[in-house]
């Protein structure tokens, strides 16, 4: 009974931070800001959801692939989120322009030329 | 429990058809690219739930291959954003 609580409570928090990281992705205004919103929101929320299914399952085979599951989550979504914001500033895409600091600035070659011509392009 | 199983895979099937408005409407290709990593890792939780509204462990067993390939299609997605090549 109470691990049942318990485990309606994980998935509760899980689906609540798929939802904050649906808003982020929706409403945010930059690549950026939206990569910082949906990667740490979905890591936490799949690792909270798969928490809760290991509990129903117990100890068995099933659970330890699903351990093996949120172990490679959490080493593959930060891996795939830096390799997204490091090729779209390389790329040319600018910072929001509400944006403080950009300590990546003067480090790096561009590849293409900036974004504006980028937007238009992808209109 | 099993209705508490259904109703969380609703729930998420229902966020990520939301979240693929990004998919059409983003700007650029990073919003595109970081909206279909979203919708990954949803369909990864979805198909472990499903494996336990079904009774059949084997969806587990594909959720691992498709966190696999859910990281390599980022990676690759994102060589590409920064060198202009796939290879």
């Amino acid at each position: 009974m109470v691990l049942g609580i318990l485990i309606v409570i994980l998935l509760a928090i899980g689906v609540f931070f798929f939802t904050v990281s649906m808003i982020g992705l929706l409403r945010l205004p930059d690549v950026y800001t939206r990569l910082h919103a949906t990667t740490k929101c979905d890591t936490l929320g799949a690792g909270s959801i798969l928490l809760g299914m290991m509990l129903y399952e117990g100890i068995a085979f099933a659970s330890v692939e699903m351990l093996f599951i949120i172990a490679f989550i959490l080493l593959a979504n930060p891996t795939a989120a830096h390799a997204i914001a490091r090729g779209s500033y390389k790329r040319g895409l600018r910072l929001w322009e509400g944006t403080g600091v950009d300590m990546y600035k003067g480090a790096v070659t561009f590849y293409t030329k900036p974004t504006e011509e980028l937007v238009e392009e992808e209109k | 429990m099993i209705g508490v199983f259904l109703a969380t895979a609703l729930a998420l099937v229902f966020i990520a058809l939301l979240c693929s408005y990004r998919v059409f409407a983003g700007p650029t290709i990073s919003d595109r690219v970081i909206a279909v990593n979203v919708i990954g890792t949803k369909t990864l939780v979805v198909l472990v739930l499903v494996a336990y509204i079904y009774g059949q462990k084997m969806f587990i067993d594909i959720s691992l291959t498709y966190a696999m390939l859910n990281f390599l299609i980022i990676i690759i997605a994102a060589m590409y954003l920064e060198t202009g090549k796939v290879v």
